[in-house]
């Protein structure tokens, strides 16, 4: 079968029309074996070439009737049409795509769809905000907001901020290499339980203090005052931080004599083979005890510790 | 060997929205799209109303009509992920 820029230069060809010059190129090309934190697929890298015919070629290709089986996808080519002033985007979104693609791919099975399109859209975000093109990224933004509400916001900000990758990629890696349909589950449940609290999210690494981790809560809950934070983070020695930072915050807040709260903490861990990782819910409390309300409250899942 | 995959997308102008759309065998009448069956065509994703003005991207499946929301195409393009 012909590729759709043979197709479409050949019909070109049959009506004395050159097209050469008519077409642009781009090759993004990805090495495989050099992304994510764990090697699990050593390829030789993939090449997407995303070929765009200018609205002057495609008029000429009009006249000649008809298109249709220039617009045809299979599973190594798509032929489209798209309007001029909105080729920009749609290139773009497809850039994006690529640059993101072993990301992408490891979440399309874990996540639900109406996820999946908000994370392609905030890749696409990104870009436009690589290519310091702000306006149009705070346009995408909002339409993003207005269409997936609150949570296609928080993705944006899980994504863009880095921490997706980071805190997941490895666990996504692991579950592509041999995940079976419970840690899909489980990934799942870790990107609903990070999602749930993106808004005040505390992200501990590597290089983080403990003492960093209690400034850090204790400016959301003093001074933003919210009435919850999530920390998260990956490996055995992370989550004995966390723990020991979160018994820390507790003692300081304890002292208070005067505009005294209490905090609950829900831990979760999961272990995805060889992956440990914690997502830790402080609710803050009102003074005597009674809850601050909070989106997601506990619903009994496994590994879910009240301290 | 690499995996090789080719997007190739025909940009029309909005002066050319027209004969873009009877190329796929549909009609217009009255600034309106129509079906070669005589219904109104909608965007694939949103199922909103389609016109000459607002018609995006003509994208494969059954050669459908997508509206000029950038959310539309992305909900297009992830299928190519």
């Amino acid at each position: 079968m012909p590729r759709v820029s043979e197709l479409i230069k050949k019909l070109a060809v049959t009506l004395g029309f050159d097209i050469e010059g008519h077409l642009v190129n781009y090759e993004p090309h990805k090495d495989l074996s050099k992304t994510g934190g764990v090697h699990v697929k050593q390829g030789k890298g993939s090449v997407t070439n995303i070929v765009m015919l200018d609205s002057r070629g495609t008029r000429e290709l009009l006249k000649s009737g008809n298109l249709r089986e220039a617009i045809q996808m299979t599973p190594s080519e798509v032929g489209g049409m798209t309007r001029e002033d909105l080729a920009g985007y749609d290139f773009l979104a497809l850039l994006a795509q690529e640059d993101n693609r072993e990301l992408l791919k490891r979440l399309q099975s874990i996540i639900s769809h109406d996820d999946f399109v908000a994370l392609s859209i905030a890749a696409t975000i990104r870009k436009y905000e690589i290519h310091s093109q702000g306006a149009k990224a705070v346009e995408l933004r909002n339409r993003l907001r207005q269409h997936f509400k609150e949570r296609g916001n928080r993705i944006y900000v899980f994504f863009a901020s880095g921490m997706l990758e980071e805190f997941m990629g490895p666990t996504l890696a692991w579950i592509e290499f041999s995940g079976t349909i419970s840690d899909r589950m489980k990934a799942l449940e870790l990107w609903n339980a990070c999602l749930d609290h993106m808004d005040y999210a505390i992200y501990v690494n590597r290089l983080m203090t403990d003492d960093e981790i209690v400034h850090g809560l204790r400016q959301r809950f003093r001074i933003d005052n919210v009435p919850v934070v999530l920390l998260f983070g990956r490996t055995v020695p992370i989550i004995e931080k966390i723990g020991r930072a979160i018994k820390e915050f507790q003692t300081i807040e304890s002292e208070y004599q005067v505009d005294a709260f209490s905090y609950g903490v829900t831990r979760k861990e999961y272990r995805l083979g060889d992956h440990d990782s914690v997502v830790c819910i402080v609710n803050k409390f009102a003074d005597g005890g009674a809850a601050i309300p909070s989106q997601s409250e506990d619903d009994g899942e496994d590994g879910a510790v009240e301290e | 060997m690499a995996e090789r995959k080719e997007v190739v997308l025909m940009m029309f102008s909005k002066k050319d929205t027209e004969s873009a759309i009877l190329s796929t065998g549909r009609k217009v009448l009255k600034g309106e799209i129509v079906d070669a069956d005589g219904r109104i065509s909608n965007c694939r994703k949103c199922g909103r109303k389609l016109t000459v003005e607002n018609l995006g991207r003509i994208l494969p499946g059954s050669i459908d009509l997508y509206c000029d929301n950038p959310i539309c195409f992305n909900e297009f393009s992830v299928k190519l992920v």
